[in-house]
């Protein structure tokens, strides 16, 4: 916490756009890269529901994780009702 | 229903992970309809009667428990030579960044990693937004590396393993798995709580956010070791069983610490090659049918066979239900009745720990267990750090996992880039990454390390072929 420079607002700006939500393009096809925080991010600025998500992981996972000769066999998700 | 609880849930300061959906190791209580099963068919169907702490703690912070991650069975503490990912309940875990590549038994040629493959695998291919896993020597830093993400092997004690389905109180811990340096902060944040059910908690320091001083600048002066003596390559225990491609990117990493301001410090650590040394190891006979050691008597750790017993007795006593199991003798005499489909690796580990008293009454254990805290501890992490005035000790992908993981210290890993090939087979390339291990409690340290390297490095990359849908 010396002089603030142009190098600190540097690093502050890049802090912050680090930290600065992709909400606005979080759809299915970022959830194989976004970051929990970014989608936190998201889920709080109402971006995308909770409900969106929970439905759009276990797509994902009975496409690719279930059946198939390559499937990864990673998990298995909580059943639709429970 | 869950959709209809979710409706409206969004993160805040009390309840972080609200509506995120998170999946645990299925060696994890869960005290719902799921089962808690460590991959066992022995436990198919067997549920825990509470959930465990760290589940509980994640609920109470709002995360959506997603399901459960599929696992090396048992933590790789069934049979000797099981291959990374491999259970008799889950099936075969893959390695998303190339799933197809099989032996002629279905072994993955690139390894998932294990043991904590599908928590591991399942966060790289985007199936949930984190997940949590567990080690006891290797079992998240080794997944993490060959999957490309970010992991806190944590101090033993900062995450209470209550619930957890275990090896060995010495060593078992559990940890995040994430896409980024800053997600495994905040699960820290909410993982990292002292239990009355784990006496090991109870010594734990914490820091109030793990997230601050999450800054690009925090390698600037950190002393890193790199425990490799380039005068004396024959006496490099870590670096010397790298694949050319593995040097490479991880030479290119301790070039990236050089530019940010670290100081480099090449020394071996004098104890390293103490890991599997006399007292701490005993012979258990290899009768697994598809190792290539077969009929050999290979060396186990003394201090894992005996704990195994004891800790897995008290689980089975303490959570599962919905089971006719009671001891690990129960399970070891199911899979004998069904060994077609619970034996295709053997259990020679279990057939080993059964053999013992199951108190820990054994002059051999105390001995071994005694001489790792010497070797790893003491002798190990502790007098090399200070010799050298040390921050952090940086290893190639998870070769420092059994230093650490003897000690109860903190690794961190972080992705470094990209390798290929695997016992002179080609493959497509898989992610290796770089460990920053430390003192104990020295996590948020360690991740400002990381952090810092992650920031200029920004080496993962998505498995490719898993497009959405």
């Amino acid at each position: 916490m010396q002089k603030s420079s142009r190098r600190n607002a540097g690093i502050a700006a890049a802090a912050v756009s680090a930290e600065a939500p992709i909400s606005p393009k979080l759809d299915h096809a970022r959830l194989d890269h976004a970051s929990m925080s970014d989608i936190a991010h998201a889920l709080a600025d109402g971006h995308v529901t909770a409900t969106a998500l929970l439905k759009a992981y276990r797509a994902r996972i009975e496409a690719y994780d279930r059946d198939g000769p390559s499937s990864m066999r990673s998990a298995r998700s909580i059943p639709t009702r429970s | 229903m869950i959709a209809d609880r979710l409706d409206g849930v969004k993160p805040s300061a009390k309840r972080p992970l609200a509506g995120i959906p998170i999946l645990v190791r299925d060696n994890i209580a869960t005290g719902d309809a799921q089962p808690t099963t460590a991959g066992s068919l022995a436990l198919e169907g067997a549920r825990a009667r509470d959930d465990a702490t760290l589940v509980k703690l994640l609920r109470e912070a709002g995360a959506v428990i997603l399901g459960k991650a599929n696992l090396t069975e048992f933590s790789n503490m069934l049979a000797v030579d099981m291959p990374s990912g491999y259970s008799s309940l889950g099936g075969q875990v893959k390695n998303p960044y190339a799933p197809a590549l099989a032996d002629d038994h279905g072994i993955p040629v690139v390894s998932p990693g294990g043991s904590s493959a599908g928590s591991a695998v399942a966060v790289a291919a985007g199936l949930c937004a984190a997940s949590i896993g567990t080690e006891t020597s290797g079992s998240l830093l080794f997944p993490a590396s060959q999957n490309g993400l970010v992991t806190v092997k944590p101090t033993v004690g900062l995450i209470s393993r209550a619930g957890i389905v275990p090896i060995s109180h010495s060593q078992d811990t559990a940890g995040p798995m994430t896409r980024t340096v800053r997600d495994a902060a905040l699960l820290l944040n909410v993982l990292a709580a002292k239990d009355p059910l784990d006496p090991a908690t109870q010594k734990q320091r914490r820091p109030a956010d793990y997230t601050a001083g999450l800054t690009r600048d925090a390698m600037k002066g950190a002393r890193i070791g790199v425990p490799s003596d380039p005068a004396d390559p024959l006496n490099d225990p870590f670096f010397r069983k790298l694949p050319l491609k593995g040097a490479k990117v991880v030479g290119e990493a301790i070039k990236v610490l050089e530019d940010l301001g670290a100081v480099i410090v090449r020394a071996s650590i004098p104890t390293a090659g103490w890991m599997s040394g006399p007292g701490t190891i005993m012979a258990v006979l290899n009768r697994n049918p598809l190792s290539a050691n077969r009929g050999n008597a290979v060396p186990q750790r003394i201090v894992f066979i005996y704990e195994l017993k004891r800790d897995l007795n008290l689980y089975l006593r303490d959570w599962a239900t919905n089971t006719t199991i009671k001891t690990m003798t129960d399970i070891v005499t199911f899979n004998e009745a069904n060994a077609g489909k619970a034996l295709r690796f053997g259990q020679d580990n279990f057939l080993a720990a059964d053999l013992t008293r199951g108190d820990l009454s054994e002059r051999e254990y105390k001995a071994a267990l005694a001489m790792d805290l010497l070797s790893a501890r003491t002798r190990g992490m502790d007098a090399y750090m200070n010799q050298h005035k040390l921050d952090a000790v940086l290893f190639p992908g998870s070769e420092g996992a059994a230093i650490a993981a003897r000690a109860g210290y903190p690794s961190v890993l972080v992705p470094c880039g990209f390798v290929a090939g695997v016992d002179g087979k080609d493959t497509p390339d898989y992610p290796f990454g770089v460990t920053f291990a430390g003192r104990a409690w020295s996590e948020h340290k360690l991740l400002r390390l990381a952090y810092a390297y992650e920031q200029a490095s920004a080496k993962r990359k998505p498995p490719p072929g898993l497009p959405a849908l």
